[in-house]
């Protein structure tokens, strides 16, 4: 890797982790593969071979190991465009993905039209500390949207949630 | 040609009153246009969903309306605030922005609209003369050569996701991966389920398409935070200055040589799977500085720099649905998309869509002639409006783009699997990003696993498991062959070639 690129492109990008995920996903695709019968594995098994060898590359190309300056030149694997220039913490990013993931339990169990207007406000207000007003007008926008759009125009019944819908999780 | 599904697409977006999906489409095309870090990916994803009650023609305006404007969208953002609205957008900004500063942004955005709107014909006229050779090609080709078709679209795609092409190699495995998910399509064997009865149909692209392309995408933005647009630009009243307007069409005819070579590159570059717009602006901009015989003046405003990027880009429309159309074989992220919204209108991807959807096809083919007019038209008038959308900050854009697209998957079937399908691919979408694989390839891959592996056991039957014999005895098998071999080799040989001249120097 050269200097510039080790010194801009974070740690956790151009370590060795991302590489030994795929290649533990493809070893447990393989073995998994080989409990199928013998039509439905021959595909599978080839694309995890693939997979392996090209994760054993990708390994390589993140070491200092002989060859791998050469290798990533050929293989085109060094990070010189990146399409994300910036580097989040790990803080951050969890703290994101659990809004998301709130927003998915609230449309579980209150139902999607009441829990919408409430994420956008909440995430407006709280996580991208805007004004009160202007969180209430997006949520208010969110909700006339959904009930005109969804429900009244294209006449779509949306999820109610658990708590006042019978069925439980089956029915999703 | 067929002249008749033309015709009777033409008339049907006037007298079926599809000219207000047409216009919802360029309206929404240039609103997602404007704001860079959404785009028509993002438009078109959320856009998914609002299709499924539509008639499929009426679908086709409405994703051909986005399609069609989104890159004129972007051009505007790119003149008047130095920032892109998409990324082929940028090679616009070169020329672009230093004739905004010079008081001539009118000037500017009047040939970007008169060169996106004739690149954007000549790249349509060109698919309506490829189509019924085409047809011919489509017929002609047996199992072996769709098997090889999609071996040589995936490399094709991996090699082009420039400096990406090893990992994206592993998206596209990853990609086919997740296509074997569910029933084996020859045994009927379920696999890769893990005992859940939702995957035996396989993973349904469209909450894949939408996690891929709008869920990580705004979590990206997200977490980059900020406002979208540069406020030193915006805030410059010079070059907000938007007068001229009609003197920069005109150029456009003045220097008809570089529109055509512009739409020309543009054209054939979006022929190419995996290479999109902006390697087709960046060669037009490139090859247009190149030809020149005052290169220095470029980069310092020369109406030139914004006409062979903008044809190129508007060219590549009519380029890349080749691929798509004839062979099933998504050029980009937005075509991709526009599979999606034939699929869920029950129309298969592959080589079927041009034989037996023609009626839609040249449906689509109208609409983005009319969309690449009417988004110059209405961009004009606009333009001075437009630019208030990029003061919307993304800490309002990302929750309500979130909302929106989770609804939109919800409708689709009526299952909160598909929410939380889509929840998963936006994770996985954005790690994809964090740690540089391309989306693309594991998309592409989704979307053409099928038509590999089935092909593959057509090919096994027929040639009593003597593949390799049977495809090198077929000459079109043998091109393909060929052709893959030469994708895959020849840019990493020139790479190498270019570093052994360097270290020599």
């Amino acid at each position: 890797m050269t200097k510039a690129n080790s010194e801009t492109v974070p740690y956790s990008v151009r370590s060795i982790y991302p590489a030994l995920t795929i290649l533990v996903l493809a070893a447990a695709v393989y073995f998994w593969s080989q409990s199928y019968g013998e039509v439905a594995r021959r595909l599978p098994s080839l694309v995890a071979i693939t997979l392996t060898g090209l994760a054993v590359v990708d390994l390589w190309t993140r070491t200092k190991l002989p060859g791998s300056e050469m290798m990533r030149a050929f293989w085109g694997a060094d990070f010189t465009r990146r399409e994300m220039t910036h580097n989040p913490a790990v803080k951050k990013e969890l703290g994101l993905m659990a809004w998301i993931g709130g927003c998915f339990v609230g449309m579980a169990l209150i139902g999607i039209l009441p829990t919408m207007p409430v994420f956008c406000v909440l995430f407006t207000r709280i996580r991208s500390q805007r004004p009160l007003k202007q969180a209430v007008f997006v949520g208010l926008i969110v909700l006339g949207f959904e009930a005109f759009v969804f429900e009244l125009m294209l006449n779509y019944e949306l999820y109610r949630g658990l708590l006042f819908e019978d069925g439980g999780v089956s029915n999703w | 040609m067929g002249f008749d599904a033309l015709f009777s697409a033409s008339y049907e977006i006037v007298a079926g009153g599809n000219v207000l999906y047409l216009l919802a489409g360029i309206l929404l095309g240039l609103c997602f246009g404007v704001i860079p870090g959404l785009g028509g990916t993002t438009a078109l994803a959320l856009l998914i969903p609002v299709t499924f009650n539509m008639e499929p023609l009426a679908a086709m305006y409405l994703a051909g309306g986005v399609m069609g404007a989104t890159s004129f969208g972007g051009s505007i953002t790119a003149i008047l605030l130095n920032t892109p609205g998409t990324a082929p957008n940028a090679a616009t900004t070169f020329d672009g922005y230093p004739l905004a500063q010079q008081g001539k942004a009118g000037l500017a955005i009047g040939a970007s609209a008169a060169a996106s709107a004739l690149g954007g014909l000549i790249g349509l006229f060109t698919l309506l003369l490829f189509i019924p050779l085409a047809k011919k090609i489509v017929l002609s080709f047996g199992p072996s050569e769709f098997f090889l078709l999609t071996v040589l679209g995936l490399t094709a795609i991996a090699v082009s996701v420039r400096g990406k092409l090893l990992r994206g190699l592993i998206a596209g495995c990853v990609g086919l991966i997740f296509a074997f998910v569910g029933a084996d399509a020859i045994s009927g064997e379920l696999r890769f389920t893990g005992g859940v009865g939702y995957l035996w149909d396989g993973i349904p692209l469209v909450p894949t398409l939408t996690g891929m392309f709008a869920i990580s995408q705004m979590i990206e933005l997200a977490l980059k935070g900020g406002s979208v647009a540069r406020q030193e630009a915006g805030n410059n009243p010079e070059t907000m200055k938007v007068t001229g307007v009609w003197a920069g069409v005109k150029s456009v005819f003045t220097h008809w040589p570089v529109l055509l070579r512009g739409s020309l590159i543009g054209t054939i570059i979006g022929a190419i799977p995996g290479l999109g717009g902006t390697v087709a602006s960046f060669l037009a901009y490139s090859s247009t500085v190149q030809t020149d015989k005052d290169p220095d003046s470029y980069g310092k405003g020369n109406i030139r720099g914004v006409i062979a990027p903008e044809a190129a880009n508007n060219a590549k429309d009519g380029g890349s649905l080749i691929p798509t159309i004839a062979f099933g074989i998504p050029g980009s992220a937005e075509t991709a998309l526009f599979l999606g919204i034939l699929v869920l209108h029950g129309i298969d991807p592959g080589p079927a869509i041009l034989l037996y959807h023609e009626r839609e096809i040249y449906g689509l083919i109208v609409a983005l002639t009319a969309s690449a007019v009417g988004a110059s038209l209405l961009g004009l008038m606009m333009s001075r409006y437009l630019i208030l959308i990029t003061k919307v900050d993304v800490g309002v854009v990302v929750p309500v783009v979130i909302a929106i697209s989770l609804t939109g998957v919800y409708v689709l079937e009526g299952r909160m699997a598909d929410v939380l399908l889509t929840l998963v691919m936006g994770i996985v979408g954005y790690l994809m990003i964090r740690f540089d694989y391309p989306r693309l390839t594991l998309v592409i891959a989704l979307v053409l696993g099928e038509t590999a592996e089935k092909s593959l056991h057509q090919v096994q039957l027929i040639s009593d498991n003597r593949v390799l014999a049977y495809m090198f005895d077929r000459p079109i098998s043998v091109i393909l062959i060929v052709a893959t071999l030469l994708t895959f080799f020849l840019p990493m040989m020139r790479q190498v070639m270019a570093r052994r001249k360097m270290i020599a120097e």
